[in-house]
């Protein structure tokens, strides 16, 4: 099966279609699927780009915020439908396109998408901006004056490819903030946001018209040159090379808002492991470690365990093996590649062979191939350096057994400025120390274990504002609203 | 124990002076060579334990589980004490010089022997001697070399009194190479220029800057091995192979490659010299009939159909000391008799934006405030 995947404004259409094409090749779960995408010229962007900056200054930006998210809603409230043909179409093919069980795609689209529902794109917005009006039209401040937001008018995306219909986050926040989009989307998951795309069109051609999602090969210089030089601001997200490959072709005048690579954990506190709650918690901690078979930032390389429970950390880790057993048949994890496999052998065979001479160090793996690695390793106090146990990702996690929350702090010191999401099971009375200790030590997200692939709508990714950082605003001062008063032609 | 030891090379000297045993006999020796080593090498036995592998479930000698090359930087692998080991080989440790992987021999006796062995058909069906320029050091100088030991054994086998080594110490003779060639080119002997990879790029590119260029006599021939090493730049080896056929005016036929571990006891080598039909710019590699190589799939460890591609595991019958079943970090591919190799399964970058260790370590703290 071959399909077109591509989405650009009407106008620029028939241009695109004459441009030589290329096929993305997917094959997984027995099954092939064909992406045919267009390998655009620079020629052919600069229309595209002048035709997006067109379209934001004769409609988009004309729009009410509210229209906007009356669109968006709209076409979530299409997505939602399990009948939708687009819908059905992605969950047929990013199965394929992924190599993700198709049971996990289905449900986190469902449960993903409804967190871009007309109340959820509002929070998103009244989370930035203490009056949204501020966005439509010039609103008094209330140290005197008046001030607008402009959103930029284009924005380049630069999506990865590592969880599906991740891209919608900024998607959502570019249009939002009435810019025009242009999307590039990777080479290892081309296909959703060309899909939804074709959604706003189907509900107003005109937004649809503003936004245009193609396919390059990240770092391509004469494209990227084109692309960033002609954009306001450019958003991207992927690993350390990617980012600064990205970084170095930005123009001074455009704004860059990368979202790097990061690290992610768990901490449980001794009450999750008593006797009835020890299961509930290793099933949590075992999907958090195989959502998206450990892909996105969101997931969890270790688990810090405290002592003192029914279960001991040890118990715990076994407990951690079988849930992620259990997850692996309902949810099989994606085939790997010859080098995806081998980091995980190559860590496995280390660690199999220190275990040997040390009672301290535990290998619990699945008994078929790679499927699942858990990997328990004491506290050592005699080693000066706590080395933050790194994932080669794939479901490998570690349990760190703790006698107390301040035993991790000499790991989250290692990777200081890189981490995301702690993902947390405690009781209310050490809720609070938590926090404060994880705010306290760089952590710009903190959820319930079970709930770190799921971050809710408003988060701060990365610590940032999702849509504040990147307008620009306008203001107003005060000195004008009064003095113009002096050149009032109708003054008494 | 030790008559044991004795007795087990005795049986696999004997296989390897067996140019005709097949499969059955392979599997026969290979299944005495498991069984001397899970006996006498406490780590592989528990390796095999853990799989719940033992000699009594072993009938065939895919049963034995690989050892991944990377426990010989971990751990020990060696039927016999260390402090026995007459010889200890140590990989270069190019990406962790803290970690060296660590061959035990107890001897080199079938080292030695399966070394000529091999060496002779597939380098010099045609020749009794040869006069040797080797471009590495001296086994003196690499005491833990087994590349070192390896050439010795060449120069000390096959090469004529005058062959020479081009190093001195560690510092490789360019000069001296070039007045040997430029010699070598008057007379009517032919020559072998034996050595590591990355010698023969600095020849190659030292050559070039001078416009310097050789006609070798007849018979003459290249052998290389090991790879750029990130001590010359990078070269397919293929293009390797025609520059060097152009610079010495060979015929590429006679420009070979050796494929060799220090976790192995055995050589494979381009099948030029051997196999009615190769392509000499992409050749297949051929290994001894005590080594069986095998190209699996890494999940399951099954074997996978001739041209899929999956990592190489060799089993090699002469690794008598440490293990014989070796699962290497080379992607490959099988192809008739022999395999080809398609490179190195180095640590996969991450899909995403997730951080994955190696990323990590190559991210200096400078760019970390960078990062938002």
């Amino acid at each position: 099966m071959t399909f077109p995947c591509f989405h650009v404004p009407t106008s620029c259409e028939s241009m695109v279609q004459n441009v030589e094409f290329q096929n993305l090749v997917f094959e997984n779960h027995g099954k092939k699927v064909e992406l045919a995408v267009p390998k655009v010229t620079d020629k052919v962007m600069e229309a595209i780009m002048a035709t997006l900056k067109e379209q934001q200054t004769t409609y988009l930006q004309t729009l009410r915020t509210n229209d906007v998210v009356d669109i968006f809603h709209k076409a979530i409230e299409k997505w939602l439908d399990p009948e939708y043909e687009l819908r059905k179409k992605a969950e047929e093919f990013l199965p394929i396109i992924t190599g993700y069980d198709h049971e996990m795609v289905r449900l986190f689209l469902g449960r993903y998408l409804r967190q871009f529902r007309k109340e959820k794109l509002q929070r998103m917005i009244d989370e930035d901006f203490a009056n949204p009006l501020i966005l439509d039209e010039f609103r008094p401040r209330k140290s005197g004056g008046l001030y607008r937001a402009y959103g930029p008018t284009i924005t380049t995306h630069i999506f990865s490819g590592n969880v599906p219909a991740l891209p919608l986050w900024s998607l959502a926040a570019g249009l939002l903030l009435k810019s025009a989009t242009l999307g590039k989307v990777s080479s290892s998951e081309p296909l959703f946001p060309v899909l939804f795309a074709k959604t706003i069109s189907e509900i107003e051609p005109r937004l649809g018209d503003s936004l245009a999602i193609l396919w390059w090969k990240g770092g391509d210089d004469s494209i990227e040159k084109v692309s960033f030089s002609l954009s306001n601001a450019v958003i991207a997200y992927g690993g350390k090379d990617t980012i600064e490959s990205v970084r170095k072709k930005i123009p001074t005048h455009v704004s860059f808002h990368p979202h790097g690579h990061k690290v992610s954990f768990g901490v449980l506190t001794k009450e999750c492991l008593q006797a009835t709650k020890g299961w509930q918690a290793a099933k949590l901690a075992a999907t958090d470690a195989s959502w998206f078979d450990q892909q996105g930032c969101l997931s969890p390389h270790v688990f810090f365990v405290e002592r003192g429970g029914t279960f001991s950390p040890k118990d715990f880790a076994q407990m951690l093996a079988n849930e992620m057993e259990n997850f692996q048949q309902t949810h099989a994890r994606a085939d790997l590649s010859d080098e995806e496999q081998h980091a995980i052998v190559k860590l496995r065979t280390a660690i199999e062979f220190e275990s040997f001479d040390d009672a301290t160090v535990q290998l619990l793996r699945s008994e078929q191939g790679t499927n699942w690695t858990v990997i328990y390793r004491e506290f050592d106090p005699m080693k000066p350096k706590k080395e933050f146990p790194f994932s080669p990702l794939n479901r490998f996690v570690t349990v760190v057994p703790i006698d107390q929350l301040e035993d991790v702090k000499p790991y989250v010191e290692q990777v200081e400025g890189f981490v995301q999401t702690v993902g947390v099971g405690c009781s209310p009375q050490s809720f609070s120390k938590i926090i404060q200790m994880l705010g306290k030590w760089g952590v710009n997200r903190i959820c319930a274990v079970g709930s770190m692939s799921h971050p809710e709508a408003g988060w701060h990714h990365d610590g940032r504002f999702h849509l504040a950082d990147l307008v620009r605003f306008c203001d107003v001062e005060s000195t004008l609203e009064e003095q113009m008063n002096l050149f009032d032609e109708y003054r008494e | 124990m030790f008559q044991a030891y004795e007795a087990l090379k005795q049986d696999v000297s004997q296989f390897i002076h067996q140019p005709n045993a097949g499969a059955e006999e392979f599997n026969k020796q290979a299944i005495a060579v498991f069984q001397f080593q899970y006996e006498h090498n406490q780590t592989f036995r528990k390796f095999c334990r853990k799989r719940r592998v033992s000699p009594r479930t072993v009938k065939h000698f895919t049963d034995i589980p690989p050892v991944p090359i990377d426990a010989f930087k971990f751990t020990t692998l060696s039927s016999h004490s260390i402090e026995e080991a007459e010889a200890v080989f140590m990989t270069s440790g190019t990406t962790n010089p803290e970690k060296r992987g660590k061959n035990y021999h107890r001897d080199l006796e079938i080292y030695d022997l399966s070394m000529k062995t091999f060496f002779k058909p597939t380098i010099i069906p045609d020749v009794e001697q040869i006069k040797m320029l080797v471009l590495f050091p001296e086994e003196e100088a690499m005491p833990n070399s087994s590349l070192a030991h390896y050439l010795h054994i060449a120069k000390e086998t096959f090469g004529t009194e005058d062959s020479l080594y081009m190093f001195s110490e560690h510092d490789f003779q360019v000069e001296k190479l070039i007045t040997e060639l430029k010699q070598a080119e008057k007379r009517d002997e032919p020559i072998l220029l034996i050595g590591a990879t990355f010698s023969f790029i600095h020849l190659l590119d030292e050559c070039h800057t001078r416009g310097i260029h050789f006609t070798l006599p007849p018979k003459s021939r290249v052998m290389d091995t090991g790879g750029a090493k990130g001590r010359s730049r990078e070269m397919d080896p293929g293009e390797l192979k025609k520059e060097l056929s152009r610079l010495f005016t060979l015929p590429l036929e006679l420009c070979l490659n050796m494929y060799g571990m220090t976790e192995l006891s055995s050589q494979m080598y381009d099948g030029n010299l051997v196999l009615d039909k190769c392509d000499f710019i992409d050749p297949v590699k051929i290994s001894p009939h005590w080594v069986t190589t095998m190209v699996v799939d890494i999940d399951t460890m099954q074997e996978k159909p001739e041209g899929e591609k999956g990592v190489i595991v060799h089993y090699d019958l002469a690794n008598v000391n440490s293990v014989m079943a070796i699962l290497t970090e080379d992607i490959g591919v099988k192809s008739g008799n022999g395999f080809r190799l398609l490179g190195r399964a180095e640590g996969a970058e991450a899909k995403g934006c997730s951080l994955a260790v190696e990323q990590f370590l190559a991210t200096s703290k400078s760019s970390r405030g960078e990062i938002l």
